[in-house]
């Protein structure tokens, strides 16, 4: 476990704030406690720092979980999403989606939001910009990128995208063996021959 | 044909007057006119009695000899001198026939103005009073002179008058005499009218004839008219005023159109010629008028920004300019069908823009008072388009009132919608042309002419809103005009365009988002007009309806923000009713806010709501019911037990990311113990919310908050209530301080009185109860038990005291006094 590099960190905060924005500073400024980002295993980590310091004392290989994971890096460094970080994506969103109930299921199964679906929208929002999906009632169900900006989104035909599905709730359920085994074999992979791979690039 | 002339013969002989300092009067002329005729006609009779000195003199030199105070001593004077031995020599004829003023007379007579009535002093000495200055001569108009031809007129218009009174149709030969004896005044050599007093006159005898019959006296215009440009600015100005008076009066009530060279031709009917030709007389004396008021204006413009300069009110009122506006508004408030109201707007438009404030609010009330009808017609149409115009031009530069104008508008969308199908049914032409012979027997005027004139001013209206949004640079100071009238008009706004309008109002807002920090943003617009937007981008947004549902989360920022702004100082404490409503229009909207969000806003409005008097506090705890109503789980705030992550954020601009929830809405036990009673009970019934207990409809009525806050605001509005009851105190105290009560009783009040100052209430009761004058006793008491609330007033009134019962109740309502100050003192 270690904390992130300039250039991950960069990549990790660049992605994030395609969904919240500025707010990124909530994260990392909070009146409450002192929270950072940790990497194990190519996969980033979202903890207080007290809990880093505890965690610090496992064995790196042993080490299968800390915090709340915001996602992890590909082999080719590009950092993606796990829908595990929904939660503080939803506190601190910027632009929001929110599909009525009938399209609510179909979005958790991992399809697109159509324009059929789409409940509300908030006003401005452009064209390929990452959104937080919500229920009519608030609860956040995942994530995704909007297909069309809020203008153009008026005058689609219902049967057109609005959302391209990234990250949704339903992936807790649906991939819930996966999500233990991918951690399995990202295992497999140490820690210290990603890093020269870094250093090489 | 209407005519507007109402002639009465009350007045008659109104006219204008003004006085030194310039304030219009109405004063009455008869009563002098009918006294210089008795006089005349005393000396008539009298002529052979008279005394040699009189036998000489002529009529009007009388009219000139018999004035001020000192009449009698002159006369001594005269009889002394023709009692005197007469040097009879022929020379000395001419002059004697002539009046004598010798310069030693004059001295005597100044002298004797000079000296003013004695004073008694003190110690009985009397003491002669004299003044550095004479009084003028005749300093009323009753002892005016009169000259030959204002006599003539007075006897004239006193014939006339009994003529009218009489009812005898003698009109014609009143005219033929009339017409001689204007030639005759044209024979007569022009005898210009020296004094003051005199003009006056004939400017009132012009207007009372002009009124009593305009037909026949139409050519008096040009003679009243003439007056105007008199460089007497005194006399200018009533002749301006009766002018626009009399006009005002005789103009009919249709639009004079002047007969083409083709008409002119055909032959007519001696009536209708007659018509035509005075149609045209008022029409051409109008126009000379208004030429003349435009012209006068513009030269007299600089003195009266001097006037303005020195600050003095009261001189600026009765400066020329003044007059001219205040005239031609009168003008235009009373003929705006007529011709040329065009050029009066034209005109007064103009003048909004004058440096002199004064000026420029008689003309923006003006044009508020034409705008301000509820039928549209083509001459509100003209009088926006104008304005619309002005903005454009300057690019902006104009007087935030110029704005305000529009919001007095009243435009609804049936006016928008009427008229549509009508036209489509309508294919038969014969039909139409019946339909139409049909309108006009209506009174009313058509649907599409509505719509087509509403159409027109809400475009210019929504034209120039939009300018001023995009203008660059921005004109702050127009904006909260054109916020209301964006807030006002939203309904009436194409959803077309609203788009554009989010866009401009965003950018005016949050145009700092990127350089400033969170609480900078929004700062540049003030609370009401960032409040006026909000209102006004929620309406148009409940316009759509269902169609397009947006998330308007950057108007919410805005709201959320200017809370604390409302708080932190108490000149924006009239913002508040706007904030709630506002805050209504944006939570209870149909869709389902985050629960966040609301929680949010709860929080902080109950910090608002401990800045705050108790009344908006109350309408604050109104609007936090509500709210606790539609979203039960925001009722969090009010359970202390509540697990959350995080803590409460309080100064961060948005309401989601406050984290409210983590917080407890502990001021409900601050507003709870707050000494406004209704307050209290307010509070402890939201506090009461945390379980859902359901309330029958009768109980749930009777709670104070589930009043709307409206009617909470002006319910329990204290200001006003204080207004009204503080007097009435007053006055009731010094009437029985005045000599009702005997010196003792007296003594018993104010001591009774200084012992409930100091909180001693047994001394006061006693006190008051040894007081046996009931009634005075019971003001007392009256006035101690509103101060301990309102219920105690009830009461006593409730109850009719006899003398004896006083005291049982003295005893009450000092008790209950008592506790409530003691229920006080422990919270």
């Amino acid at each position: 476990m270690r904390g992130l590099t300039e250039e991950e960190t960069k990549i990790v905060f660049e992605k994030l704030s395609t969904y919240i924005g500025r707010n990124i500073k909530h994260l990392i400024d909070r009146p409450d406690e002192e929270y950072c980002f940790r990497l194990q295993k190519e996969r980033v980590y979202y903890l207080s720092v007290a809990l880093a310091n505890k965690a610090q004392h496992a064995d790196k290989k042993l080490l299968v979980h800390m915090g709340t994971c915001f996602g992890k890096f590909t082999k080719s460094m590009k950092f993606r999403l796990h829908v595990t970080a929904l939660d503080y994506l939803a506190q601190f969103a910027k632009y929001k989606v929110w599909v009525k109930p009938s399209s609510e299921l179909s979005f958790v199964y991992g399809n697109n939001v159509l324009k059929a679906g789409l409940g509300r929208i908030t006003e401005n929002t452009p064209q390929h910009q990452g959104v937080v999906v919500y229920s009519m009632s608030d609860i956040p169900l995942g994530f995704g990128v909007t297909a069309r900006s809020t203008q153009d989104c008026r005058k689609l035909p219902a049967t057109d995208v609005v959302v391209f599905h990234q990250a949704d709730v339903g992936e807790y359920l649906r991939e819930e063996e996966t999500f233990g085994k991918k951690h399995k074999r990202d295992n497999s992979q140490p820690d210290n021959k990603r890093n020269k791979r870094v250093k090489s690039e | 044909m209407k005519r507007r002339s109402s002639v009465g013969s009350n007045d008659i002989s109104k006219y204008y007057s003004i006085d030194e300092e310039g304030y219009c009067k109405a004063s009455y002329s008869s009563k002098n006119l009918m006294l210089t005729r008795e006089d005349r006609s005393f000396f008539k009779k009298n002529k052979h009695g008279a005394s040699s000195f009189l036998f000489n003199s002529s009529l009007d030199e009388l009219g000139e000899q018999t004035k001020g105070k000192n009449q009698k001593k002159k006369k001594k004077e005269l009889d002394k001198e023709n009692d005197a031995p007469v040097k009879a020599s022929r020379e000395e004829k001419d002059y004697e026939s002539k009046p004598r003023q010798s310069k030693h007379w004059e001295e005597e007579a100044e002298k004797e103005r000079k000296e003013g009535l004695p004073i008694k002093l003190p110690d009985g000495s009397l003491k002669k009073v004299r003044r550095e200055k004479a009084i003028p001569e005749d300093d009323t108009t009753e002892h005016a002179p009169l000259s030959r031809k204002a006599l003539k007129k007075a006897r004239r218009a006193h014939e006339q008058a009994k003529k009218q009174g009489e009812g005898e149709p003698e009109k014609e030969d009143g005219e033929g005499e009339e017409k001689q004896e204007e030639e005759e005044e044209n024979v007569e050599e022009p005898e210009v009218p020296k004094t003051q007093d005199e003009k006056k006159l004939i400017i009132a005898e012009c207007g009372s004839a002009i009124m009593k019959d305009p037909e026949a006296n139409i050519s008096q215009l040009s003679s009243l008219h003439s007056f105007c440009s008199d460089p007497d600015l005194v006399v200018a100005k009533l002749a301006i005023l009766s002018e626009t008076a009399v006009f005002s009066d005789i103009i009919p009530g249709y639009r004079i159109r002047l007969p083409t060279q083709k008409e002119k031709e055909m032959k007519v009917s001696k009536e209708v010629a007659k018509q035509r030709k005075y149609e045209a007389a008022i029409l051409k004396g109008y126009q000379k008028f208004l030429q003349f008021l435009e012209g006068y204006g513009r030269k007299v413009e600089n003195k009266a920004k001097d006037l303005a300069q020195s600050g003095d009110d009261a001189a600026v009122r009765g400066s020329m300019l003044y007059i001219v506006v205040m005239s031609m508004a009168s003008l235009l408030k009373k003929l705006p069908h007529f011709n040329f109201a065009k050029n009066i707007m034209q005109s007064l438009i103009r003048r909004l823009e004058s440096p002199v404030d004064l000026i420029a609010d008689a003309a923006l009330s003006a044009l508020k008072e034409l705008v301000d009808q509820s039928i549209l017609n083509d001459t509100v149409a003209e009088c926006v388009h104008m304005i619309a115009n002005v903005v454009k031009e300057r690019g902006g530069k104009v007087r935030p009132q110029v704005l305000s104008v529009f919001l007095k508008l009243r435009i609804s969308s049936e006016m928008l919608e009427g008229g549509k199908k009508k036209s489509k049914q309508k294919q038969d032409e014969e039909e139409e042309d019946l339909e139409n012979s049909l309108a006009e027997g209506h009174a009313t005027v058509a649907k599409e002419e509505v719509k087509r004139v509403a159409t027109g001013i809400l475009e210019s209206v929504l034209n120039t809103y939009f300018r001023v949004l995009k203008m660059q640079p921005i004109q702050p100071q127009l904006l909260p005009p054109v916020m209301e009238g964006l807030s006002r008009f939203a309904h009436l706004i194409n959803i077309d365009f609203f788009s554009d309008l989010l866009q401009a109002i965003k950018a005016l807002m949050i145009a700092e988002d990127d350089a400033g920090s969170e609480e900078e943003k929004g700062a540049r617009l003030s609370v009401e007009s960032s409040l006026h937007s909000v209102i006004c981008v929620f309406k148009c947004l409940h316009n759509q309806g269902e169609v397009w549902d947006l998330d308007l989360q950057d108007f919410y920022d805005v709201l959320f923000r200017s809370i604390p702004r409302i708080a932190s100082s108490p000149s924006e404490l009239g913002n508040v009713s706007l904030l709630l409503e506002a805050l209504r229009m944006t939570l209870f909207d149909l869709r389902q806010l985050s629960t966040d969000r609301v929680a949010g806003f709860v929080k902080r409005l109950l910090d608002l709501s401990l800045h705050v008097p108790p009344q908006h506090a109350m309408a604050i705890l109104s609007l936090v019911r509500q709210l606790f109503t539609r979203y039960p789980k925001a009722r969090r705030l009010l359970d202390t037990e509540h697990a959350c992550v995080g803590i409460y954020n309080p100064e961060v601009g948005n309401a989601e990311l406050s984290n409210a929830l983590a917080s407890t809405a502990w001021e409900m036990n601050l507003l709870a113990c707050s000494y406004h009673p209704h307050q209290q009970t307010a509070a402890t019934e939201v506090a009461g919310m945390t379980q859902e207990n359901t309330l029958d409809e009768d109980r749930y009525r009777a709670l104070i908050t589930s009043k709307p806050f409206e009617s909470l605001l002006k319910q329990y509005d204290s200001t006003k209530a204080r207004r009204r009851i503080q007097p009435s105190y007053q006055a009731t105290f010094s009437a029985s301080l005045d000599g009702t009560l005997r010196e003792e009783e007296q003594e018993l009040l104010l001591q009774a009185l200084k012992a409930r100052n100091g909180n001693d209430h047994c001394v006061a009761q006693k006190n008051l109860e040894n007081l046996n004058n009931s009634m005075c006793a019971q003001d007392v008491m009256s006035f101690f038990n509103k101060t301990a609330g309102v219920q105690a007033v009830k009461q006593v009134k409730r109850q009719k005291l006899s003398s004896q019962k006083t005291n049982a109740v003295i005893g009450k309502a000092a008790i209950k006094n008592k506790t409530t100050r003691k229920k006080i003192s422990r919270k």
